[in-house]
């Protein structure tokens, strides 16, 4: 197979790197192809042609990526639209899994401690007063809870609080703190969800009505 | 070999000191060979509840510091022949002369010598409380019947759990108002145990008895007429593996007329 490959579509140029040939040969054959291209279209009237560079299951290193740039500011009629794997790196990876991952917590959190998550919690456990749980998604509650709730830690505002609220001293979601006061403490029972609202303030609803607001929540958070 | 076993509470007053009394003065009397040990540094009362301050001659501080040998600072209580010894804090020093090192060595010297040493800890849960709980096999977790102790309990709790400790902590409710539970204006004994999860070792109802007893360098475990005083016993030997059920309900119990006509003790 060749190093490289060039196609195009409506969006422009694609050059495919082949992942299995040696980068410098296939750098080599890039720039050689390029400089052709360059050779055979001078006219400065000409539209800007858009290339992308597609790396396949190959990952560039910064320098590798910097090397590409340079090569195509050479060439003010061609510009480089972007450099595609279609790899991720492990990092970034364990980041997103971490991020949706669903935590199961048992057991009793007692005054003092605080636990935190990334990604969403399903707690099953007894929070007691003074203590607190943070999760950076939601937070779906089958145990008891008297201590402090944050989900959405620290600015998503899609994250929400779902199953038992009765006895909560405190939600927290994103940026919002809701306090459960004698006044309001009677919307926080078994079977209801608290998410932000339109107003940007925490509301209280019974999950059986959780399929409508879903619709409020995507249309806002798109 | 013997065990250490701390009492705690989080909270002061409520009835740390009384209970290691109590208990340790109770285990002496079935036969085991007990050594209390005041880690109150600075505010030392354990001396003064069993009545023994006007024998102490060296403290835990002096031992710590190597002035004297741990047997030489051992105060021998005359009324359990042979099963009882106090080793004092010190009312000089301020608590920053121990640390977990010495405090640790010292224990561990006496449970060569002894089977329970019952170490009675500060309130709070700084720098006293740490020396006090780092170095036991077990806890004895006192609360009282109100929200403000139960908290502290559970505190407390969450940092014993983490310690891993041999023996899993235990607890003894303390100081319970007769009247209250009978108004219903208590807070529920079972609600506290089931809030805090862990074992519950004894219950103890709040009794004038326990003051006066405490007032006069006694325990008030050995006063047959005392409520308090067979819970201790009984928390005593439930320590020791005795099978002794929970007479909750003998607290509770109403004596109705002929009762109190036939029933009297």
């Amino acid at each position: 197979m060749r190093d490289i490959i060039l196609k195009g579509d409506k969006n422009g140029f694609s050059v495919l790197m082949d992942d299995k040939a040696n980068y410098v040969n296939a750098f080599k054959k890039l720039k050689e192809l390029i400089m052709q291209q360059n050779v055979e279209s001078t006219n400065e009237n000409d539209d800007v042609i858009y290339f992308t560079v597609k790396t396949g299951r190959r990952l560039l290193t910064e320098e590798q990526k910097s090397g590409i740039r340079e090569f195509f500011d050479k060439y003010p009629q061609l510009e480089l639209k972007d450099i595609q794997s279609d790899v991720e790196d492990k990092a970034k990876v364990a980041e997103v899994l971490k991020a949706n991952k669903v935590n199961i917590e048992s057991g009793i959190v007692r005054s003092g401690q605080k636990l935190d998550y990334e990604g969403d919690l399903i707690f099953l456990g007894t929070l007691h007063r003074d203590s607190q749980i943070c999760t950076t998604g939601s937070i779906y509650v089958l145990g008891e809870v008297n201590g402090i709730l944050q989900a959405g830690y620290p600015d998503n505002t899609k994250a929400a609080i779902f199953g038992n609220l009765k006895g909560i001293d405190q939600l927290r979601i994103a940026d919002v703190i809701e306090i459960v006061t004698d006044d309001n403490k009677d919307e926080f029972q078994a079977g209801k969800f608290a998410f932000i609202d339109d107003l940007h303030s925490i509301s209280v609803d019974d999950l059986t009505n959780y399929k409508d607001r879903l619709n409020d929540l995507g249309k806002r958070t798109g | 070999m013997g065990i250490s076993i701390v009492v705690t509470s989080g909270k002061g007053g409520v009835g740390k000191t009384t209970t290691t009394a109590n208990v340790s003065t109770v285990l002496a009397s079935l036969g085991k060979k007990v050594c209390m040990v005041d880690l109150d540094i600075g505010l030392r009362n354990l001396d003064a509840v069993m009545g023994l301050t006007n024998r102490i001659v060296y403290d835990i501080v002096d031992v710590a510091q190597h002035r004297v040998v741990v047997s030489q600072a051992l105060v021998r209580d005359p009324r359990f022949e042979d099963n009882l010894y106090l080793l004092a804090a010190s009312q000089f020093a301020d608590k920053y002369v121990l640390d977990k090192d010495s405090v640790g060595n010292i224990i561990n010297e006496l449970k060569q010598r002894f089977d329970f040493v019952m170490i009675d800890c500060p309130a709070g849960i700084e720098y006293g409380f740490q020396n006090a709980v780092s170095i036991a096999d077990g806890a004895l977790v006192v609360t009282n019947p109100e929200v403000a102790s139960v908290s502290d309990a559970d505190r407390v709790v969450g940092i014993l759990e983490n310690m891993n400790m041999p023996i899993t902590p235990h607890l003894i409710i303390n100081r319970i108002r007769k009247n209250m539970i009978n108004d219903g204006t208590s807070m529920k004994i079972d609600d506290i145990v089931n809030h805090l999860g862990i074992p519950l070792l004894g219950i103890v109802v709040d009794e004038d008895k326990v003051i006066s007893a405490s007032n006069t360098g006694r325990t008030v475990a050995f006063d047959e007429y005392s409520d308090a005083g067979r819970s201790y016993q009984n928390i005593a030997r439930r320590m020791l593996g005795e099978n002794i059920p929970l007479n909750l309900f003998d607290h509770q119990k109403k004596v109705g007329f002929w009762g109190r006509v036939f029933g009297r003790k």
